[in-house]
């Protein structure tokens, strides 16, 4: 790995008496793709709300480029260079699909000139049209976001969150609901994203969308990191298999 | 002085809570801030004064007032809020806000707008002492409050129905997954609650023997301030808040004295609690 | 017979209506911040600028500004509980604020009490004193400078983000947007403005009493806003005009105006919840509808 960009170290987070999250700590190198997989209810989605700022960690600190993100209020973290994408999509239905990826430019700065120009400048159209021409919404534009299908809406959000121009993009499920095709689309999007200059944090609960597109790999399990290393290194580590396959099939058989 | 006027606030909290159940029981399924309550509640007023004063039996006037409220929550539930379930909270309120409205202007029509009397006598024994007294009538009104609260109570805790009730509450989706029919539910929450509303509508008409078409307007929103504070959709809450409010109302009166209108103080208190504690007072986090 | 004295006074209130209404759209409309005590910053704004003008002697041109900032500090202060409460409490607690504000202006003698404040002078300008006809050509300016306001709100950047608030805070947060700081702005916005249509109505009458400002004015108020189309630049504007000018033109409504009030916002919010320049309306503008229809599409074939 060559210099790390984004640290993760020791981070706990419980809710009540459920630990989500115990002493978890990743290194992710500048312009990696790193993906975090487990099984349902491993903490991968408490993981990208406590890097987000959505919860705040019990312990354990988080830093981008040296700078502290633990504490710090969901949009500043946003304004540091944080991008992500939801399982289950939010985006701003009532709004047009233009001004969604539009509201991703600035960082949610409020410009003196906004508050009297136009909510959209010219030049920010062209780069909104050029992203969702990139996920293929090209002729989307001008339609109301909440009437896309399904796999259109995650498309929308993974524009809207590369409009930030982020550091790191945190993708959670990115390939949920997709068709077979279409993932492999996004994976191929996703590959292109890396070698614009973004560091890639992805969590995915099917393993093999995970192992075709990242470079490193990091498995949780009720909240602890069980496994670490390369794609090839974790399809054949015992422990992955045991959490993944061991307890499924033990529970084939009860069944 | 201060025994009556906690005598007094018990009676008045008394009646806080009845009406304010209703809204409880409706708010812990739905989720939904049922301000037409209140105008159930006039209704039972109503058809208390039509069947107490040809028949003089207050028996018959407050069944008959439950049977009538039962079937109007019935009613609305299904024509108001059943079509709008899902939608943002704003709208069924807004909804509800509006039926409200409709209702007292309808009372108005159909009843006349002044004051109609209900002038219940009742056989039972008053209670008096040196530093009491309560009236037959208001031994009463607390009688009932308790029994009806420990039979709703009885009905949460120890029955089939409580239970699907409070799975209902917990998650209305999850329930209905089980299999329980959660339109049942939610149709006897609304018949339950409007029912204890008709005979609490009954009595404050016979305690101050007045009905009036609006005599809803501030029951409506200060019984919003009762499930608030008691931590809404929980029964034993709001039965503490309504009673602390009753006390809290009339005993301002003698302290502090009237220096704001007793109608504001529900409010403000509603107000400065809801900052320090934004789920209410036996509230669960959300 | 209709007196030209009583056109204006209608015309002048419907006015008033209007910068209501659009203050509220603020609120509610753009931010989607439930207020259901939009008339207790009326109040505020009309009793500041009563004491303002009647106990501090200063002239209409000095109070109207203060009255506005008043209000929008009382304003301010909502914005801020309304970080910290939401949705259902959030509306109960400003339905509480138009209770407590309409119950301090009733029970201080400061503020006249049950009487309310008289003798509240019109404003003089060039030494002339304005009567209600000249008044009301002052109000329309004043409604033009607010819609022209309103319009670059609602075309600006601000405006855009306050929306994405509305549609969804926990993604505006991550796009960085500081909901925190936008909120408030919303509310300060729109209570400003109920300040100033609070101050132009004191003057106006020259009386103003603790009912003017109560409870069901909030709910006329709203009711403007949603028969109009919450979230839409001339909605509360429609609705301000419809609902402030029927009772007068028909008179028979005059005495069923709360049965008609109520049963107009349970049909609205039932079969066109977002007004009648809102989405999916016949009235509404062409984009609007194809993007209604094709919602309606892809809920069909879901």
């Amino acid at each position: 790995m060559a210099d790390t960009i984004f640290t993760v170290r020791s981070v706990t987070k419980a809710f009540g008496g459920l630990t989500a999250l115990k002493a978890v700590t990743l290194e992710v190198g500048r312009e990696e793709i790193f993906a975090v997989i487990g099984p349902n209810g491993a903490g991968k989605t408490t993981l990208f709300n406590v890097i987000s700022g959505v919860y705040r960690p019990d312990e354990g600190e988080i830093y981008l480029a040296g700078r502290p993100l633990h504490g710090l209020t969901t949009h500043r973290i946003a304004r540091l260079g944080v991008a992500r994408t939801f399982q289950i999509t939010r985006l701003f239905k009532q709004l047009t699909v233009l001004d969604n990826v539009v509201l991703g430019f600035g960082r949610g700065d409020i410009d003196p000139r906004g508050l009297v120009g136009g909510a959209r400048r010219p030049a920010e159209v062209e780069r909104a049209k050029e992203l969702l021409a990139a996920v293929g919404l090209k002729d989307s534009a001008g339609l109301t976001a909440g009437t896309l299908a399904y796999g259109d809406q995650r498309r929308l959000e993974l524009a809207r969150a590369m409009a930030m121009d982020p550091t790191l993009l945190l993708l959670d499920e990115p390939c949920a609901g997709l068709t077979h095709h279409e993932a492999l689309e996004l994976a191929a999007l996703i590959r292109r994203l890396k070698d614009s200059g973004v560091t890639v944090v992805l969590v995915e609960h099917n393993m093999y969308v995970a192992m075709g597109v990242a470079d490193r790999v990091a498995v949780l399990d009720h909240g602890e990191k069980i496994a670490e290393g390369s794609p090839e290194a974790i399809q054949r580590d015992p422990v992955v298999i045991e959490a993944y396959l061991g307890r499924g099939e033990a529970g084939e058989d009860r069944a | 002085m201060v025994v009556q006027q906690i005598a007094n606030g018990v009676v008045l909290g008394s009646l806080y809570a009845l009406v304010a159940l209703g809204l409880t029981l409706v708010y812990g399924v739905l989720r939904i801030l049922h301000v037409a309550h209140a105008g159930v509640f006039v209704l039972g007023a109503y058809v208390g004064v039509l069947v107490y004063l040809p028949t003089g039996s207050l028996a018959l006037a407050i069944v008959s007032a439950a049977v009538v409220c039962s079937l109007a929550g019935l009613i609305m539930y299904r024509f108001l809020y059943r079509p709008v379930l899902g939608r943002p909270p704003l709208v069924p309120l807004i909804i509800s806000i509006g039926a409200f409205m409709f209702l007292e202007d309808l009372y108005r029509l159909v009843m006349g707008p002044y004051i109609k009397s209900l002038p219940v006598t009742i056989r039972a024994a008053g209670f008096e002492t040196a530093a009491v007294r309560l009236t037959g009538y208001q031994l009463f009104i607390v009688a009932a409050a308790a029994g009806l609260l420990l039979g709703l109570w009885w009905l949460m805790r120890g029955t089939r129905l409580g239970l699907a009730w409070r799975a209902s509450a917990q998650d209305l989706e999850t329930a209905a997954a089980h299999g329980i029919n959660t339109d049942v539910i939610i149709g006897v929450c609304f018949v339950i609650g409007s029912a204890i509303a008709a005979v609490a509508g009954v009595m404050v008409g016979g305690y101050y023997n007045q009905v009036y078409p609006s005599m809803g307007s501030v029951p409506a929103y200060k019984a919003l301030a009762v499930i608030v504070l008691g931590g809404m959709g929980s029964v034993p809450g709001t039965v503490i808040a309504g009673l602390a409010l009753g006390l809290a109302e009339t005993l301002t009166m003698v302290w502090v004295g009237t220096f704001l209108p007793r109608d504001a103080i529900a409010f403000l208190v509603l107000i400065l609690m809801l900052l320090v504690k934004p789920t209410g007072l036996l509230g669960r986090a959300s | 017979m209709i007196s030209s004295l009583y056109l204006v006074t209608v015309v002048t209130m419907t006015c008033i209506y209007i910068i209501l209404a659009s203050g509220l759209n603020i609120i509610t409309g753009y931010a989607g911040q439930p207020n259901l005590g939009h008339a207790a910053f009326f109040g505020i704004g009309a009793y500041a600028s009563a004491l303002l003008t009647t106990k501090a002697g200063l002239s209409f041109w000095a109070a109207l500004p203060l009255a506005i900032l008043i209000t929008a500090v009382v304003g301010l202060a909502l914005g801020v509980i309304s970080l910290r409460v939401r949705d259902d409490f959030l509306a109960i607690t400003t339905i509480g604020v138009n209770f407590v504000v309409v119950s301090v202006f009733l029970y201080f003698t400061f503020f006249g009490r049950a009487l309310g404040l008289g003798g509240i002078p019109r404003p003089t300008l060039f030494g002339y004193n304005l009567q209600k006809p000249q008044y009301l050509v002052l109000v329309l300016a004043v409604v033009a400078l607010v819609m022209a306001l309103c319009w670059v709100f609602s075309r600006s950047r601000l405006g855009l983000m306050v929306t994405a608030v509305r549609e969804d805070e926990i993604a505006a947060r991550c796009l960085g947007l500081d909901v925190t700081r936008l909120k408030i702005i919303a509310f300060v916005l729109g209570t400003s403005l109920a300040g100033l249509a609070g101050s132009l109505y004191a003057h106006f009458m020259t009386f103003i009493s603790p009912y003017d400002f109560a409870f069901p004015v909030s709910i006329t108020i709203m009711c403007m806003v949603v028969l109009g189309g919450a979230g839409t630049l001339w909605g509360p504007v429609v609705g301000a005009v419809v609902l402030a000018s029927a009772p007068e033109l028909l008179r028979f409504i005059q005495d069923y105006r709360m049965l008609v009030y109520g049963s107009l916002l349970v049909l609205l919010m039932l079969f066109q919840p977002s007004g009648l320049l809102g989405m999916g309306s016949a009235f509404a503008g062409r984009e609007l509808r194809l993007a209604a229809r094709a919602r309606g599409r892809v809920n069909q074939g879901g």
